[in-house]
């Protein structure tokens, strides 16, 4: 039988050490009595008992970046604008972190250059957008005054009831508002093409349109300065991805034109472009493992260490490598200690797959069964709250701890079976796929009515037909459909009536179906009580009825998918095959027999099925099992920082020198990576100011 | 022992059937059963189809097999020897069509279907699986449904039409034909990417009605 999993993987260690790439702003080797004696003068000890004045830096460069993803990257190109020597690490094999399998939808407002260019009606200067404004004028006008008190809007709720904007950070709010606009100037200056405004993504306020896109032209050729990119390398339907985009890249024709496709492939590979084309430089399969500061807990901080994290072809055993090569240092020593003459940032991402982190906010999420977004891409010390720990470990304080719960955009189980990376679709053809051996069956919320959901033992947690149901935060044009009174223009900012129990008596539909989830239930054993792997259900008439597509690569012998010509010997097969199925799904037998006598009955007296959707037996062989995957996708709660992306402590004094951003980063409620850029924006231009 | 459970004394975990079930010895084999094709309405005293199947948990060729389904009351209502090929897509399911007549009494009855053990070279010990025979009277009024996109007024091919106990599904043009006893009924309609509907009738005599359904925008496409 398989080991049963409680914790999360070993990670394979590398054995390898080579020489060291060498170049003039980065200092190899600096000895370790000149490396001391320069930093004598400010300090003497780091954060972890090391005397800093001891140390031997390997390397040194104005500013650190920890992490190359959407708060990271243009950090790093902002700095380097500014003749700064930057280098950024990233514990992956390639840049880009969650920001490359996104969606690239990047809300930002306050009267930013798309929302003026899609007012006056014009397109983009290189001519690829095709078709006319997707919204009035009026509905896209605004400053950053309204942008600040749009997104913190004390009365705006969701329709779970929960205040999106109430919470979000005033002086962190008002900086990013007030950067919004150039900040999309300047993602347009690096290689960023970006869609007509399309509604407005969650989290980046209710009264306006602020979205757009970011996409790519199909062409002979994948160009980033022309704007191009080949069918092969922006994916193939329901058949490949590839090492540029880990996603398909869909049509963007309803918001381009013809020709345009679009997700985060074309926002990563646009500002890595720009940030290799500019300089600087990258020290992939490097992981943080220690912020360095002159005293614990007092002092500036002076650099990192970081520790070497390759990741390998599973059948070859080469080492992964990224997409584009030119800038990378392949440093391979186990630790190195990097000097940050200015300026450390913290782009690290979130904790979302860091199962003790995220149990502080809700408990039942120690379960390690279920992993963060981008799983298979980002590896083992992806979204592991790295950057968050390290920070702690010298002094940091947190914000916003509260934020992680009742957004639908932290946690929630995505339509998307059979694969444990469940947030996202990717193909073969990207370097990572391996890992997760499975595309997944992706299903719409109405493909529910054909199975039935059950935990670890068997049993039935909640209506099927409400467990995919994501409810949207409130966004524009607003409406009860998101939560608000009121619609498009007619939206009141911080209005009494958007919150009074009236409205919310009318409005809520707060669905339960993630807390039942994972509830404790007879397999959930002390001392974690762990709820245990969940599992969709159904037959061969399911799969001929809704027409689901369960071959390969949509479905693999990954522990993820089961086949068996009875439903006994498909419990059998689960327990044998999962890696956490670690009881006996003792139940599975008589909750399939229970639930055919609902259908003859034509009603579900345990879960209210039948109201809503058909119900249908499940009595054809064969019988199928694909996982039901939980997702926490959004980190909300990070490092407390200041409007200029500063680094705060407990006494809400400024760690001279530290930066953070992102999902790092807490205080705000934003989904996507409209917060994220906007806060490498500010670090970036912060950084550039500090003195060396 | 298993560990303190959240819910300790209760019984659930225990091992999987066919592994050492309780009142099973080691070495006997477990045998399974699964019905499916069962109508989900018949009309009293019609004859009615079911198919059954047949699984060793060593996988033995169950082919020639009998199975014998019974009725509420105990006494047999068909036999049917098990067939010699393997139902497709499974790995040791053998299957044959069981034929039965349905009771005059309109309702439920709950039948079972049997499959007894055998001691000789290596044990097998018997089987049943439930089954449900749902009686109705006879229909004797038609309703129909169309199925439409309600954006574009595209006929919906192949959506399932459910007046519970009744169901159909539409054809190319959209179209369910369900033949239905009069009463009171929900008609639920659903199709594949689409947002099922839901609609309360009386239905005295023939009647022709359309259902307009929503397309399902995944929430990917919503929030991603």
């Amino acid at each position: 039988m398989a080991r049963k999993r409680d914790s999360r993987p070993e990670v394979r260690k590398s054995q390898e050490s080579t020489s060291v790439s060498r170049r003039d702003f980065i200092k190899h080797g600096v000895a370790a009595g000149v490396g001391a004696a320069t930093l004598g003068a400010a300090g003497t000890a780091s954060a972890q008992g090391t005397s800093a004045g001891g140390i031997k830096w390997d390397y040194e460069a104005d500013l650190v970046v920890i992490g190359a993803g959407c708060s990271g990257l243009p950090c790093a190109i902002r700095a380097r604008d500014a003749g700064l020597n930057v280098l950024v690490i990233d514990q992956n094999f390639d840049v880009g972190g969650k920001m490359l399998h996104s969606g690239g939808q990047v809300a930002l407002g306050g009267g930013d250059p798309c929302q003026l260019r899609d007012i006056a009606g014009q397109g983009d200067k290189e001519g690829f957008i095709k078709i006319p404004p997707l919204h009035k004028p009026e509905d896209m006008a605004e400053d950053t005054d309204f942008l600040f008190r749009d997104i913190t809007d004390w009365s705006v709720l969701d329709v779970g009831a929960h205040a999106p904007y109430r919470y979000n950070d005033r002086e962190q709010h008002r900086a990013w508002a007030d950067n919004c606009p150039a900040t999309r100037q300047f993602l347009m200056d690096n290689y960023v093409r970006f869609t007509r405004i399309q509604g407005t993504h969650p989290g980046g306020g209710i009264s306006r349109a602020r979205r757009a896109t970011t996409f790519l032209m199909l062409g002979d050729k994948t160009d980033i300065k022309a704007g191009t990119v080949t069918r092969q390398d922006a994916g193939i339907q329901g058949k490949s991805s590839s090492h540029f985009a880990p996603r398909y890249m869909d049509s963007a024709a309803k918001w381009a034109g013809p020709g345009a496709v679009w997700n985060g492939a074309a926002l990563t590979r646009g500002l890595e472009f720009s940030a290799r084309e500019k300089g600087v430089r990258f020290m992939l399969n490097r992981r943080m493992t220690e912020i360095i500061r002159e005293q614990q807990f007092s002092g500036r901080v002076l650099g990192v260490r970081a520790s070497y994290t390759p990741r390998f072809d599973l059948s070859t055993k080469a080492r992964l490598e990224s997409y584009a090569q030119n800038g990378n240092i392949d440093e391979r020593r186990a630790t190195v200690n990097i000097r940050a003459k200015r300026a450390v940032m913290i782009g690290s991402g979130g904790h979302g797959a860091n199962p003790q982190f995220r149990s502080m906010f809700y408990p039942a999420f120690n379960e390690p069964a279920f992993v963060s977004s981008a799983w298979a891409l980002l590896g083992p010390y992806g979204q592991d709250a790295s950057g968050i720990i390290a920070g702690m470990r010298i002094g940091a304080t947190l914000a916003g701890m509260q934020q992680n719960l009742g957004t639908t955009q932290t946690y929630h189980m995505p339509p998307r079976l059979a694969t444990r990376d469940s947030y996202t679709d990717m193909l073969p053809g990207h370097p990572t796929f391996q890992f997760r051996k499975s595309t997944g069956i992706t299903l719409g919320t109405s493909s529910y009515e054909h199975l039935i959901a059950v935990n670890q033992v068997g049993k039935r947690f909640y209506n099927e037909m409400d467990i995919a149901k994501r409810y949207p935060t409130p966004v524009w044009p607003g409406g009860q459909r998101v939560g608000a009174p009121n619609h498009s223009l007619k939206q009141v900012q911080c209005d009494w009536r958007n919150c009074s129990p009236d409205w919310v008596k009318q409005m809520y539909v707060g669905y339960a179906a993630m807390d039942a989830a994972m509830a404790m239930n007879e397999g959930s054993q002390a001392p974690h009580y762990y709820s245990g792997p969940l599992w969709a259900i159904f037959d061969r008439a399911t799969v001929e009825r809704d027409k689901w597509d369960i071959n390969p690569p949509f479905t693999a012998d990954n522990g993820y998918f089961f086949s068996a010509d009875t439903i006994e010997e498909l419990a059998r097969k689960i327990q044998k095959g999962h890696e956490f199925q670690r009881v006996p799904l003792s139940n599975l037998a008589e909750t399939v027999r229970k639930w055919n006598s609902y259908v003859d009955a034509g009603a579900d007296p345990d879960f209210g099925r039948g109201k809503d959707a058909p119900m249908h037996k499940i009595d054809k062989p064969p019988f199928y099992a694909a996982s039901i995957c939980p997702v926490w996708h959004d980190s909300y709660g990070g490092l407390r920082i200041n409007g200029k992306g500063q680094v705060l402590d407990m006494q809400g004094e400024i760690i001279p020198g530290l930066y953070c951003g992102g999902e790092a980063s807490g205080g705000g409620n934003q989904h996507g990576l409209g917060r994220a850029l906007v806060h490498g924006y500010i670090a970036g231009s912060s950084i550039a100011k500090e003195r060396a | 022992m298993n560990p303190k459970s959240a819910f300790a004394g209760n019984s659930a975990i225990k091992n999987a059937p066919g592994d050492h079930e309780p009142g099973v010895t080691p070495d006997e084999h477990v045998l399974e059963l699964t019905v499916w094709d069962v109508p989900s309405a018949i009309a009293a005293g019609e004859r009615f189809a079911v198919a059954v199947g047949a699984r060793c948990s060593a996988g033995c060729n169950l082919g020639g097999r009998e199975l014998g389904i019974f009725d509420q009351s105990g006494s047999r209502a068909g036999t049917v020897q098990l067939g010699h090929d393997i139902w497709p897509g499974t790995e040791a399911l053998y299957f044959a069509e069981a034929e039965a007549r349905a009771p005059l009494a309109a309702g439920s009855h709950q039948w079972e279907a049997r499959i007894a053990g055998w001691d000789a070279e290596l044990p097998h010990a018997a089987c049943s699986f439930p089954v449900v025979v749902r009686v109705v009277s006879a229909p004797d009024c038609e309703v129909t449904v169309q199925a439409l996109d309600r954006e574009t007024r595209a006929p919906i091919k192949g959506a399932r039409v459910v007046m519970h106990p009744y169901r159909a599904v539409t054809d190319d043009s959209g179209i369910a034909r369900v033949r239905v006893a009069r009463g009171q009924y929900d008609i639920l309609v659903s199709g594949s990417q689409y947002m099922a509907a839901c609609a309360s009738v009386e239905v005295t005599a023939d009647l022709a009605t359309s259902a307009e359904l929503d397309a399902d925008r995944s929430p990917d496409e919503i929030l991603e």
